[in-house]
């Protein structure tokens, strides 16, 4: 009887330390990067609410192999790859600052505002039918200026 | 002496950190009923490390206008380099596009502005520092808005440009806060 517990213990332990590495390789690999949130939620009484929560270590692993030349965005545009390399200079710059509001426009009711907050880019946009906010580490941010760049 | 040498040597030292914490604002304002606003801040040292990396189409095809009318950045050298051995209040005026605009200096100051039979009444004017507008020109071709920015961490806290119309309103100036006061200690709604 008391080999068994002795066994069971030892299992146990193994079983621990198992899930303990793996949780603390995953943490180490996709969270400690922080993480990408989309929260979008209609107005009205039966708006829907989603709310997508991804770490951004997977993320930029996706931007860094993900076949982007397939999707047919205006990054195709050559103007777009142009002001890139400035985007990003901005962007590095402005981990060194304080937090601040960045770009605010407010049009008649709808907001559109782009903060530097808690190190993260934070875009949140009100409008007539919904509101969304979205968070995105700079980290993010870099990988996907260079997944355009790859375009 | 020695409290003056440290003096010195602490303004020297701070001088390049203060105008690398300055923070460029502009803000647009329309009047009307809708009331749209757009306010954009950014750190003048991130301009100015952005400014080399920016198309060079930009500066190349710049141009000033007010309302409907147009100058070149050739056009509008000629006529700095007219007021700048002027005395202040002098006015020269131009016709690009055969409409009327008077550029004025007032000391420290330049100022375009249209004409109020323009455009069914409306008007406007722009004003600039002086010394902003010949650091913008002082190249022989594009603008120059590396030079601007140079100037304008050396100035410091300041305003840069003010464009009035009926309508709307454009502020562009430089000080050391990141942005408008936040809410409850944060930027985010």
């Amino acid at each position: 009887m008391k080999g068994l517990l002795k066994f069971v213990l030892l299992v146990a332990l193994i079983f621990t330390i198992l899930v303990g590495t793996a949780a603390y390789g995953v943490h180490r690999l996709f969270f400690n990067k922080g993480v990408v949130s989309v929260h979008v939620a209609e107005k009205g009484r039966y708006g829907e609410r989603v709310f997508v929560f991804l770490p951004a270590g997977l993320v930029n692993a996706a931007l860094a192999i993900a076949p982007l030349a397939s999707v047919d965005f205006e990054v195709h545009d050559p103007a777009v790859h142009e002001w890139l390399p400035a985007v990003q200079a901005v962007l590095t710059e402005l981990e060194h600052y304080e937090d601040a509001v960045l770009l605010e426009v407010d049009d008649g009711g709808e907001t559109f505002r782009l903060v530097r907050e808690d190190g993260n880019l934070r875009l949140f946009v009100d409008s007539h039918d919904a509101t969304v906010r979205v968070t995105i580490p700079p980290g993010t941010v870099h990988a996907a200026v260079r997944a355009f760049n790859r375009l | 002496m020695r409290s003056a040498v440290i003096l010195g040597a602490t303004l020297v030292f701070s001088l390049p950190a203060f105008g690398s914490e300055l923070w460029l604002h502009i803000r647009s304002e329309n009047h009307d009923s809708r009331s749209n606003r757009v306010v954009i801040n950014l750190p003048v040292k991130a301009l100015q490390k952005a400014l080399p990396l920016i198309p060079r189409d930009v500066s190349r095809n710049c141009e000033l206008r007010i309302n409907e009318s147009s100058i070149s950045p050739r056009e509008l050298r000629a006529v700095v380099e007219q007021l700048r051995v002027a005395p202040s209040g002098t006015e020269v005026s131009l016709r690009p596009d055969g409409r009327e605009l008077h550029v004025r200096r007032d000391g420290d100051v330049l100022e375009v502005s249209g004409t109020s039979d323009w455009n069914g009444g409306l008007d406007g004017s722009v004003k600039v520092p002086f010394d902003l507008a010949e650091a913008l020109l002082g190249g022989d071709g594009d603008l120059d808005f590396r030079a601007a920015v140079e100037l304008l961490v050396r100035r410091g806290t300041g305003e840069i440009m003010l464009v009035s119309r009926e309508d709307q309103t454009v502020r562009i100036w430089v000080d050391p806060i990141a942005s408008a006061p936040l809410r409850n200690g944060r930027v985010a709604p």
